[in-house]
């Protein structure tokens, strides 16, 4: 009985959950995650994400989302109720307690003997708010940071109202942190003749860090300047792209572990099926790079030489490797101009959306009946030979492939297909 | 003294539960604020008892404030009024998001909202440190750094911090207290 097991692990939480908000992650993290498995630790420490950009007490906060994820809505109110209850019993009997024995020398004496060490409490657990253990949640990450804490202290030590200098400080967040990537949005300008375009880039984009500095690397900011930099460069030739990519590790100076920092991001931006980035003609020369440089462990590069394999199957502008349809044809005999080749499982739910809108498009419905476009279904379970033949990180996976068999677009959208050849058939 | 209204309990509540960004310690600007110096439901002299007992009891210290203060003015009925203040907008704000942000996270602007608001909590927490300890005597400042320090650089467990304490007042009374009278 879910609700049960929802009831009597949050009434659990509550009642040994000591000392509030992250003394009970260890205990919430126990029993959702070791003890029921209702969620895993990824799960948890989204949650913890998002409670953390959410009003409210973490312990309140998991037992909503856990109750919901778990039980639909009313299991978010069991776990919700489960993890008040205790609160609300024991306190009431401490008060009562409190109140019946407040004036009483012992009550004096306990409460004076404490109090300063509630007030250790409070300013420690400010402390690690500002110098936390993990880098992770980290709440002063720069100049302004400061600038922001010493104004809200400021303004806090004068009475100002404290709701109203919290909508200021998100006010001045936003300003600070949002507004300038939307203004700034870069112009590349090549200015320097003796040097080319992706140096060019490169350089711009790069010489305000010191790739030396260790904490420089793993910064947010290096973060959202390497992304900031990719989007620019996809808009460019493809030729100066590649050019820029490896000018940007060139940067590096044998840094081995600046340079194992560009190919983390790289995986993750330009390689994870799940990133809107992912883009193998950006990631093929980051491997080359890889394999290439002499900083870099050899033991490190068995996993660039691999990915680089599978990355060059396949590429734009080859021709796709041929392959036995589930109709027992060869891929190649199709004969229409534009051939769409559509990996899929029966049971994948994103197949089913990308299925409902190829079947509702009407570009693809006329091109497919005038003979323009064939549409190649593959069920990649069924069929071992693909696996080697072509990258299917995540399926759904679609190609777009010309007369000549050529790829046009790799492991791309279905929108974006579509929008392509609706690009291609107004040109005509 | 007037009795105060369920309403406003759970209005005010409602209130600090909405504005409790990052954890229970950020409650304590917003409590001073709005229980003690707008409502005056409690002292300001009673502001560290509250903090002790909601630190001393188990569960979140945001429910164990609410729990005190809606008892303490009203009874149980004043008590579920104030909890339930505190709870609803957590829970309405989380259904939300695990109904449909689930992204919320990767949201440049709410992120960046974020990034401004942590350092101004932080002050907001650290601030009444300052006027809590204005009253105090010499020695209770230095016991007050000394556990700062004892948690922060040694990770001290606080329930034992708050247990030592409380045994120190205990033996303290009973050197203190006449023989037959509590």
């Amino acid at each position: 009985m879910i609700y049960l097991q929802l009831f009597i692990s949050y009434l659990k939480i509550g009642f040994f959950g000591f000392g509030g908000g992250y003394s009970m992650l260890s205990l919430i993290q126990h029993e959702v995650v070791v003890n029921h498995e209702w969620i895993s630790n990824a799960a948890l420490s989204d949650i913890i994400a998002i409670s953390q950009m959410t009003p409210g007490p973490i312990a309140i906060n998991s037992a909503t989302y856990v109750g919901y994820t778990v039980a639909g809505f009313w299991g978010s109110v069991i776990a919700t109720a489960a993890v008040c209850l205790p609160s609300l019993t024991i306190m009431v009997l401490i008060t009562r307690f409190f109140l019946r024995l407040k004036g009483s020398n012992y009550m004096e004496c306990v409460m004076t003997a404490m109090r300063p060490s509630v007030m250790g409490m409070i300013a420690a657990a400010s402390l690690l708010l500002i110098f936390p253990q993990d880098k992770q949640g980290a709440s002063m990450i720069d100049i302004w940071s400061w600038i922001l804490f010493a104004a809200a202290f400021v303004a806090s030590l004068r009475k100002v109202n404290p709701i109203n200098l919290i909508i200021l400080s998100a006010i001045a967040g936003i300003g600070i942190y949002y507004i300038p990537t939307v203004v700034a949005a870069p112009s590349p300008k090549v200015e320097e003749q003796s040097i080319s375009p992706s140096q060019a880039i490169a350089q711009r984009e790069w010489s305000s860090f010191d790739l030396s500095q260790s904490e420089v690397i793993g910064s947010e900011r290096f973060e959202q300047a390497w992304v900031d930099f990719i989007y620019l460069i996809c808009h460019q030739e493809p030729y100066i792209a590649y050019g820029a990519i490896k000018e940007s590790m060139r940067l590096c100076n044998d840094n081995s572990e600046a340079l194992n920092a560009l190919f983390e991001l790289g995986e993750r931006y330009l390689y994870n099926p799940n990133s809107p980035m992912r883009n193998d003609e950006l990631f093929i020369p980051m491997l080359e790079f890889m394999i290439d440089s002499p900083a870099v462990d050899p033991l490190l590069k068995i996993r660039p030489k691999s990915l680089l394999k599978i990355a060059k199957l396949n590429r734009m502008g080859q021709v796709a490797n041929n392959f036995t349809t589930d109709g027992g044809e060869q891929m190649h005999q199709a004969e229409s101009p534009f051939t769409i080749l559509y990996f899929h499982n029966p049971d994948c739910t994103d197949c089913k959306r990308t299925s409902a809108v190829i079947s509702r498009s009407e570009i693809i419905r006329e091109l497919t009946y005038g003979g323009q476009l064939t549409i190649i279904p593959t069920l990649s379970d069924n069929n071992p030979q693909i696996d080697t033949l072509y990258d299917l990180k995540a399926i759904p996976s679609l190609y777009l492939l010309d007369e000549q068999k050529r790829v046009l677009l790799k492991d791309a959208t279905i929108e974006s297909i579509i929008e392509a050849l609706t690009y291609i058939f107004q040109q005509q | 003294m007037e009795q105060v209204r369920l309403r406003d309990l759970f209005s005010t509540f409602l209130k600090i539960g909405v504005f409790t960004f990052g954890g229970g310690f950020a409650m304590i600007p917003l409590i001073e604020r709005e229980i003690i110096q707008r409502r005056a439901w409690l002292p300001a002299k009673e502001f560290l008892d509250l903090l002790t007992i909601a630190q001393s009891a188990p569960g979140p210290i945001a429910l164990n404030t609410a729990v005190f203060i809606g008892y303490k003015s009203r009874g149980y009925r004043g008590a579920l009024s104030a909890l339930l203040g505190v709870v609803v907008p957590s829970f309405t704000i989380l259904l939300i998001v695990a109904l449909y942000f689930n992204h919320i996270r990767d949201n440049a602007i709410v992120d960046a909202a974020f990034k401004g608001m942590r350092p101004a909590v932080i002050a907001l927490i650290m601030a009444p440190i300052i006027s809590l300890s204005r009253p105090m005597k010499p020695l209770h400042i230095v016991v007050a750094v000394v556990a700062a320090a004892a948690l922060w650089f040694f990770a001290f467990s606080p329930i034992y911090l708050l247990l030592a304490s409380a045994v120190v007042g205990v033996v303290w009374a009973y050197f203190t207290t006449k023989k037959g009278k509590l």
